[in-house]
C-alpha cells in the first residue's frame, strides 16, 4: 500500500512538473532568431583573390545571397539612418603576383518601392579617401554606367562599399530595395 | 493527503499554463501583424517548434519584448485576482460588513476558502516567477528590453509581499480561532 502511494504521488509530482516545465519550454522555444546578414563563409578564397565580407552582422544592413562565386544579390533592408547611407560590402585582396582587374556590372533593375535615390559603388584604399562611382540613378530611372573597372596590383587590398543617397520625401527608415551586383576578375597577360 | 494536494495543484495549473503559452503566441502574432514586421516561420531539424526568423534584430527585439510583456501581464492579472480574493473575499478574514454587502448583492459565491485559494496561489505564484525568469533569460540574450524584466521583477516583489502578508493574516486568524475554542 505504502509503495503504491509513493508511486502514485511520484507520478502526480511528475505531471505537475510537466505542467510547469512544458509551457516554459514552449515560451523559450519561441525565441525569435535573427538571420545573419551574410550567408555562407565570411571569407572566400580562390586562386586569384581572397574576398572578405564586411557586412555588419549586428545591424543587418544588407543581406547578401551568393548566387555563384562572382555574383551577389543584395537586399538592403530598412535601416538607413540618414540621407547618405554607407553599406560596407567586401574587401578583395589580390593574392597573385600579377595585377588584375575587378569588373563590376551595374544592376539592370532595382526592385522595391520607387524611391528617388542614387547608388554609388565606393572604392576605398588605405590612407586615401574613398572614390565614388555612380552605378544606378533612380532619380532619372536609368543605369548610370554599365561597367566599372578597378585595377588591382599584386597583393593589393581594395575595399568596396555601397553609398546610397536618398532624395526627396523618402523616409530613410523605411528604405528597402534589392538588386543584383555581379562582378568578375579579369586577368591580363 | 499529499496526493489530494498534488491533484488539486495539477488542476489549478492547467489555466495559467495555457495562459502563459497562448498569450505569448497571441502577442507575437499581434505585434507582427500590427507593425508589419518581416519574418519567416522556419522548421529546423534540431528544433521541435518552428522558429520565427527575423531579418532585423530591432524588430525581433521589439516583437519578443512586447509579447513577453503581454505574457507577463496576463499571469500578473491572474495572480492579482488570487490576491484580491485572498484579501477581500477570503472567508477566514472577511469583515462582517463585506459579507453583508456580498449577501445583499447575491455574490456570496465569490467567497473563497483557504484550501482553494492557497492551491491557486501556489500555482500562480510559481508561474509568476517562471514568467519573470523567462524575461530575465531573454534580457540576458538581448532579446528583451531590460526595462521589461526589471519592471516585472519589481511587480513580482510587490505581489509576493502581498501574498506573504495574507498568509500571515491567515496564520494569526487561525491561531486566534484555535485559542478561542481550546
Amino acid at each position: 500500500m505504502g509503495i503504491l502511494k509513493l508511486v502514485s504521488n511520484t507520478f502526480l509530482l511528475v505531471i505537475l512538473a510537466v505542467f510547469l516545465v512544458v509551457p516554459t519550454g514552449i515560451v523559450l522555444g519561441l525565441r525569435p532568431q535573427i538571420k545573419t546578414s551574410v550567408l555562407g563563409a565570411q571569407t572566400v578564397k580562390s586562386d586569384l583573390f581572397q574576398r572578405t565580407f564586411l557586412n555588419d552582422d549586428q545591424n543587418v544592413w544588407i543581406k547578401t545571397f551568393e548566387k555563384d562565386n562572382q555574383t551577389l544579390d543584395f537586399i538592403i533592408y530598412k535601416g538607413a539612418s540618414n540621407q547618405n547611407q554607407r553599406y560596407p560590402l567586401y574587401e578583395i585582396e589580390n593574392t597573385t603576383a600579377k595585377p588584375f582587374e575587378i569588373v563590376f556590372r551595374s544592376p539592370d533593375k532595382i526592385f522595391g518601392p520607387f524611391i528617388k535615390q542614387k547608388i554609388y559603388l565606393n572604392r576605398c584604399m588605405t590612407d586615401k579617401p574613398c572614390q565614388s562611382f555612380l552605378i544606378y540613378n533612380l532619380v532619372d530611372e536609368q543605369k548610370a554606367a554599365s561597367e566599372l573597372t578597378f585595377p588591382s596590383e599584386a597583393g593589393e587590398k581594395l575595399k568596396f562599399e555601397l553609398l546610397v543617397e536618398i532624395y526627396g520625401q523618402t523616409d530613410p527608415a523605411s528604405f528597402n530595395i534589392s538588386f543584383e551586383l555581379p562582378f568578375q576578375i579579369v586577368t591580363r597577360e | 493527503m499529499l496526493s489530494k494536494i498534488l491533484l488539486k495543484l495539477i488542476d489549478e495549473a492547467v489555466l495559467p499554463a495555457v495562459i502563459l503559452v497562448s498569450t505569448k503566441i497571441i502577442g507575437l502574432g499581434l505585434i507582427n501583424f500590427f507593425f508589419h514586421f518581416t519574418f519567416e516561420i522556419k522548421f529546423f531539424p534540431q528544433m521541435i517548434l518552428p522558429a520565427l526568423v527575423y531579418t532585423d534584430s530591432q524588430e525581433a527585439l521589439l516583437a519578443n519584448s512586447y509579447s513577453n510583456l503581454l505574457m507577463y501581464g496576463a499571469i500578473f492579472v491572474g495572480f492579482l485576482w488570487v490576491i484580491v480574493k485572498s484579501i477581500h473575499l477570503h472567508e477566514t478574514h472577511i469583515s462582517p460588513k463585506a459579507t453583508q454587502k456580498l449577501a445583499q448583492w447575491n455574490l456570496l459565491k465569490l467567497l473563497t476558502n483557504s484550501y482553494n485559494l492557497y492551491h491557486q496561489a501556489v500555482v500562480w505564484f510559481l508561474f509568476l516567477w517562471i514568467a519573470v525568469g523567462i524575461l530575465i533569460f531573454y534580457s540576458f540574450s538581448d532579446l528583451t528590453y531590460w526595462w521589461v524584466s526589471v519592471a516585472s521583477l519589481a511587480f513580482n516583489f510587490v505581489l509576493t509581499y502581498l501574498i506573504i502578508d495574507d498568509v500571515e493574516r491567515e496564520f494569526y486568524a487561525r491561531r486566534a480561532f484555535n485559542n478561542g475554542y481550546s
